[in-house]
């Protein structure tokens, strides 16, 4: 440690910012401040950028991860080419549009009117958000299993509660090529309502009630308060709720790999497992780094855009 | 515009009553003033009259009908809120014409217009109609909040410290304002506030309330010059009336706890001059001199007791002069015990008569507000 007595200009160096920089021992603030995040610089580095890279390059060469000692050549944009001439990325693309389009708006719907109705005080209130919140803390590998169970056509309580109230016979939720990707939906929604509930019930709580009895004095209707009052106040929050959640629901892989595994056919193939399929079972490795590349650049792209137009509404 | 009625209400958050058996009674067209210090329950009553707090005991009238069990929108009254509630995300402009856009009044578009223009034009806020009502000045956003219920017709407005947020000259410009615009419209106003000045200029009557209680209503020139209790006769007054106990001031009289004279009614006899044996005078050191523009304030220590007095124009004293104080036997006010008014036989009359000078000059003086 540097040896400073306490007096005023030394307590002023101290202190940073406002003072003129000195030098203290050859260090100057600046250098300090880099010698302190230089670790995790490093780190970052080493297992997130490199790696980055290292995928774009690959994107551009037709290397397979199976054969190391087959001779890696550079394809230029065959990979990307390729990609955007296969029926069966669009269609992975599709999937994962349909997963997500419809997952998020369902969630939204059920996790606004949950978090509507928790939002008023109630004896127990909070023990009720807890329970509510549990399926988010599970992990989703383990969803995924247990769901399948649930799913099961003879066995499972999902075909039974179903029959009990429409006499539909045995039907089998994961095996049919259209209701796989409902039963995805259903599960990601039974999961994820909670931390749309939950982000929703804290913008709730956060707009001032003065603001409803100044509107009720002013004779505006219940409905009139609920779209110029509480719908701006909360649209922040729950855009932020969407951006994580429809990022995650872009990049779902574990929950359909358990559930699915994008069967039946490619009939829940969300452009994640297309990828792993690609990667790791037909060991296109090139044409899957380059797939990989495309699916970054669409989330990190559309997330700016949206981040964007969620400061404009958050600065209204 | 309609008469506002209550009728021993109570209203208690836990154990703390905020409003304790208020009984009053808002003429038509009356621009009554609720004072009090923080925390008298002002806002509680105000609050309990709109309908957004439901009084346990008592009941709330509003042009004579009972509406104690109403919704706020059904009692027609326009509130100004302490806290301005605008809504955060409309414009100026939006939020003036908010309350016309309810669709019980079912105003058109060119007839709000007209009157959000004029509301504007009175609170000189004109200018910044185009703008987000979070992005405003906090005098401006309360000329805004005054404005939402300006723009209305209601049957009576509660207006709540509307004019605290602005400065010292828009207050004083505002509320000559407001109390042109409540004569022309003879609108009814129940008007609260901890400002002893615009209680005096505004009122008609003026009712002052403490710890929950209505210690007295009358207008404001009897409050102030024959208050009821030694809470109204410090409430009003700047710089505030001096207390002194009985036995300081050679009180004897039964039941008589305190002696209160008000910083006018004490006289300054030079120093040097002989006293006069027949009225009684002591002797005070001066501690500090408070200019305040028109007069100046001497604050004095007379035994341990401080004193203020207001200087005449000619009068040149500085601090550490011993000067010769006599207070006018019939302008002390006295108090028992509990702080109530104990009469002499004569003090009605003395008082009506008395005053009228230091009152209306303090009436328009807003500096004197500091004290
Ligand atoms: N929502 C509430 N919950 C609990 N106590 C409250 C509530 N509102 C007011 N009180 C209490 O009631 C009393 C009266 O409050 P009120 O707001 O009416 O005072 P006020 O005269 O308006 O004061 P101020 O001049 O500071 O606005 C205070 O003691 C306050 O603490
Ligand atoms: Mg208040």
């Amino acid at each position: 440690m540097t040896q400073v007595s306490l007096k005023a200009p030394a307590i002023r160096r101290l202190g940073g910012g406002t003072g003129p920089r000195q030098r203290v021992r050859g260090l100057s603030d600046r250098a300090l401040a880099f010698y302190f995040v230089l670790p995790s610089l490093l780190l970052l580095l080493a297992i997130n950028i490199f790696p980055l890279a290292w995928n774009i390059y690959l994107s551009f060469t037709n290397y397979r991860a199976n054969m190391p000692g087959f001779p890696v050549r550079w394809v230029g944009d065959l990979n990307y080419a390729r990609l955007l001439g296969s029926e069966d990325v669009w269609a992975a693309m599709q999937h994962t549009a349909h997963f997500v389009g419809w997952a998020m708006l369902i969630q939204v719907i059920l996790g606004f009117g949950l978090a509507w109705l928790l939002n008023r005080k109630f004896k127990g209130a909070g023990l009720f958000i807890t329970l509510i919140a549990l399926p988010m803390m599970l992990s989703k590998a383990v969803v995924g299993t247990f769901w399948t169970y649930i799913f099961q056509p003879q066995s499972g309580i999902f075909n039974y509660i179903v029959n009990f109230f429409a006499d539909v016979g045995e039907f089998t939720m994961l095996g049919n090529a259209d209701l796989a990707p409902w039963a995805l939906i259903l599960v990601d929604t039974w999961m994820w309502t909670p931390f749309i509930m939950l982000i929703v019930l804290a913008g709730l709580r956060s707009v001032p009630q003065d603001l409803y009895e100044a509107a009720e004095v002013d004779g505006a209707s219940s409905w009139r308060q609920f779209w110029t009052i509480t719908v701006p106040m909360v649209l922040p929050f729950l855009m932020l709720a969407v951006l994580f959640r429809s990022i995650e629901c872009f990049k779902l892989f574990d929950m359909v790999a358990e559930l699915t595994s994008g069967g039946p056919g490619s009939a829940t193939e969300l452009a994640n497992i297309f990828l792993k399929r690609q990667a790791f079972e037909t060991w296109r490795t090139g044409y899957a780094a380059a797939f990989a590349v495309i699916l970054f650049v669409t989330t990190f792209g559309a997330a700016n855009i949206y981040v964007k137009f969620w400061t404009k509404v958050k600065e209204r | 515009m309609a008469e506002i009625g209550l009728d021993a209400i109570t209203k208690s958050y836990n154990a703390t009553v905020a409003v304790d058996d208020v009984s009053l009674r808002v003429g038509d067209g009356e621009f009554f003033v609720l004072l009090g210090p923080t925390g008298a329950g002002k806002t509680t009553t105000l609050r309990t009259i709109a309908g957004l707090e439901m009084p346990e005991r008592g009941r709330v009238t509003i042009g004579g009908e009972d509406v104690t069990r109403a919704a706020p929108a059904e009692r027609d009254v326009a509130f100004v809120f302490q806290q301005f509630s605008l809504y955060p995300h409309y414009t100026v402009y939006d939020n003036l014409a908010f309350p016309l856009r309810a669709p019980a009044r079912r105003m058109a578009e060119a007839e709000i217009d007209r009157r959000v223009r004029k509301v504007a034009e009175q609170l000189h806020i004109t200018p910044k109609l185009g703008n987000q009502a979070t992005r405003l000045s906090g005098g401006e956003m309360q000329r805004v909040s005054i404005g939402r219920a300006l723009v209305r017709e209601p049957a009576v407005y509660l207006m709540d410290e509307p004019l605290s947020s602005l400065d010292a000259k828009l207050r004083e410009g505002l509320r000559v304002e407001l109390k042109h615009l409540q004569v022309d419209l003879g609108a009814t106003i129940l008007y609260v506030t901890h400002d002893q000045v615009e209680a005096l200029t505004l009122a008609d009557r003026i009712g002052v309330l403490h710890e929950g209680r209505l210690l007295q209503v009358d207008t404001p020139r009897q409050i102030y010059n024959d208050p009821d209790d030694a809470v109204v006769a410090y409430q009003l007054g700047a710089p505030a009336i001096n207390f002194l106990p009985a036995d300081a001031l050679g009180l004897d009289t039964p039941g008589v706890a305190s002696g209160a004279v008000r910083p006018e009614d004490v006289t300054l006899i030079a120093a040097d001059a002989p006293a006069d044996g027949s009225v009684p005078a002591v002797d005070a050191t001066v501690t500090q001199v408070e200019r305040l523009g028109p007069e100046d304030v001497a604050v004095f220590d007379w035994h341990g007791h401080t004193l203020r007095a207001l200087l005449t124009p000619g009068q040149a004293i500085s601090r550490g002069d011993v000067v010769a104080l006599r207070f006018e036997p019939d302008k002390i006010m006295l108090f028992d015990a509990r702080g109530r008014r104990v009469r002499r036989g004569a003090d009605r009359n003395t008082a009506a008569g008395h005053g009228a000078g230091p009152m209306s000059q303090r009436a328009d003086t807003g500096v004197r507000n500091a004290g």
